[in-house]
């Protein structure tokens, strides 16, 4: 009899169930269009990028591609430099470097200073002392000057800016990492876990680590931005990718002395970064936007 | 208050001798032999002159004790000599260090301007089309990349009209280089402003403040432009780091003469005594600067000590 009452009653409500879970989605698309529309516009720019060498009208580092400092036509988008580079090319082939180093950095920075925040905030005492007190003598360091020290150590490359900029922001997403733990921390769920007797790991892997991920997805999203950022910095300085590569920064930098002939050379690597920034920016506060939403209780 | 001061005191005195102990050790993270790294230009450098040249910066003693004539030396006031030119490193940085403070200061002053009238006219006009088209600059604000701006800005002032010379350390090569390090930070504390002032218009002492009949210049002037000044203190010590850390780039584009340049010059030339002066000078000016802004938000805001 009870069974009976969760059977559907007949094979409409299937129908009608499914139409329901559409709907939500529907609408839920509909409040997250934005949201929805920056995911998908990355998603694109991400697939374009990667497949980039495959489909560029030209080879990015072929000299006289086309004729040396040309304004923009059909032949050449966006003109050519001062090699007679076609400009299109090496902003597409461009684009994967940048977002390349955008990702590695984050993924640096994200697992040191999640194992940092996790551990210093789980464990306290004497170790969350240590580690924290380290990453404030880091952070107060401020992120250019670590990140220009280990450039100056390590040489200037584009994988040293990488991994430079990567280990500079870890000061910060440790220090969000470890606020959203001390708050799960003690959260009736983590006492409950400790009390019935789950492992330090259990509880760091399957009860706090999942609940600070939604913070640090939303941290990472702006980190992804400032990285972008430092990395063309440093290129734009000579610490970071070097000429020949069609590194956006480079690119600017090689643009100095032949802007006024050819002005696209100045506009368009800048535009392209500051598109870039700004999608990962954006794509950044709606998340957070969703995020408190959902934190004040109400469902979307 | 004195705990708390205390607290802070040892937390930068913390700072500052992690960057004694990293910078002296910088050299030893250098893959390869640090001083033919340096010397590499110059052929004519015999073996016997680079063992010199180790010995004279110490390198061929033990990490303890390079540390301990490093540090006795810094006490002494001596930061070591350029290996080009052979010249003081501590004088060298003197000599530059005015100009990044003075672009640095500039830069603060008008993105403090910039950013508080914009946060303040937004938070006012919350949700209005005022609010949400200066928030949409801010957005817009903090993607323009610094050094971009700052070639633009060059190009189109200087280059194409003539209004500002294109180098130089003058008042008016001083406009075009702080505009830019003023714009991006400017919309940082437009933001920060704004929330802030968010939250001062809902308390309590605000309503009141209306509720007496004040008016609306009074209440917004005195009551919660004053206290909305605090939490903005606590925030100007990390933008001053950001402004140093951006001074680098934009002095770099604008040839200003100031430390940053020269800390580019000196990674190029790897230059490393110059590296670990510059190093040791940004972090002490850096720590130095949010010291003071924590006592005086401190000193402004007895709760924040108490705690």
């Amino acid at each position: 009899m009870a069974n009976e009452l969760h059977k559907p009653q007949n094979t409409n409500s299937y129908f009608w169930a499914t139409l329901g879970v559409l709907h939500s989605t529907i609408k839920w698309l509909v409040k997250r269009r934005f949201l929805f529309f920056l995911g998908l516009l990355t998603s694109i720019l991400v697939a374009l990028s990667l497949s980039a060498n495959h489909w560029v009208p030209f080879d990015p580092e072929q000299m006289a591609a086309g004729p040396r400092l040309k304004p923009p036509s059909s032949s050449h988008w966006f003109g050519t430099d001062e090699f007679g580079r076609d400009i299109f090319s090496r902003i597409m082939v461009g684009m994967r470097l940048t977002l390349q180093v955008g990702f590695v950095s984050v993924c640096i920075s994200l697992s040191i200073g999640m194992t940092v925040g996790l551990i210093a905030g789980y464990f306290g005492g004497w170790l969350e002392r240590l580690l924290m007190r380290a990453m404030d003598v880091l952070f107060s360091f401020t992120e250019i000057l670590i990140a220009l020290a280990l450039v100056a150590v390590l040489g200037p490359s584009l994988e040293n800016a990488m991994i430079a900029i990567g280990i500079a922001a870890v000061p910060f997403y440790a220090r969000v990492c470890y606020g959203a733990v001390l708050v799960e921390r003690n959260k009736p769920y983590t006492e409950a876990a400790i009390s019935i007797g789950a492992s330090h790991a259990r509880i760091i892997f399957y009860h706090l680590l999942p609940n600070v991920l939604p913070i640090m997805i939303v941290v990472s999203t702006i980190g992804l931005s400032n990285a972008i950022l430092a990395a063309s910095g440093l290129s734009y300085l000579g610490l970071g990718a070097q000429p020949p590569s069609p590194e956006w920064g480079a690119m600017l930098a090689a643009s100095k002395n032949y802007f006024q002939r050819a002005p696209s050379l100045l506009f368009i690597p800048g535009l392209s970064i500051m598109t870039i920034v700004l999608i990962f920016n954006l794509l950044g506060d709606q998340l957070r936007q969703m995020l408190d939403y959902n934190d004040q209780g109400k469902h979307s | 208050m004195t705990n708390y001061l205390v607290n802070r005191l040892f937390g930068a005195l913390l700072t500052v001798w992690v960057t004694t102990l990293a910078v002296c050790f910088l050299i030893h993270l250098v893959p390869g032999d640090p001083v033919q790294i340096m010397y590499a230009q110059s052929a004519t450098t015999t073996p016997e002159q680079l063992d010199l040249i180790r010995h004279n910066l110490g390198l061929d003693r033990s990490i303890i004790h390079q540390y301990i004539i490093y540090m006795s030396n810094l006490l002494n006031g001596d930061f070591g000599t350029t290996i080009r030119g052979q010249q003081p490193v501590l004088d060298l940085i003197l000599l530059r260090l005015p100009y990044t403070l003075w672009l640095t200061i500039t830069a603060l002053i008008i993105s403090l301007i910039i950013g508080g009238v914009a946060g303040f006219f937004a938070a006012y006009k919350q949700g209005q089309w005022l609010d949400r088209l200066l928030m949409s600059s801010t957005i817009i604000g903090i993607s323009i990349p610094p050094f971009w701006l700052g070639l633009m800005l060059l190009a189109f002032f200087s280059v194409n009209l003539g209004w500002f010379p294109v180098a130089g350390d003058g008042w008016l090569s001083l406009i075009l280089p702080a505009t830019t390090l003023a714009a991006c930070q400017a919309a940082t504390i437009g933001r920060i402003v704004r929330s802030t002032m968010i939250d001062i218009f809902d308390q309590d002492y605000i309503r009141t403040a209306y509720a007496k009949g004040l008016s609306k210049p009074r209440v917004l002037g005195r009551h919660a432009l004053r206290s909305g000044m605090v939490p903005i203190i606590s925030i100007l010590g990390m933008q001053f780091a950001y402004m140093m850390g951006g001074a680098i780039v934009v002095e770099y584009i604008f040839s200003w003469n100031g430390l940053g340049r020269l800390a580019i010059q000196a990674i190029f030339q790897r230059d490393y005594p110059l590296i670990q002066g510059f190093i040791l000078t940004f972090s002490i000016i850096v720590v130095l600067v949010s010291v003071l802004m924590d006592v005086l938000y401190a000193s402004l805001d007895p709760r924040i000590s108490r705690k």
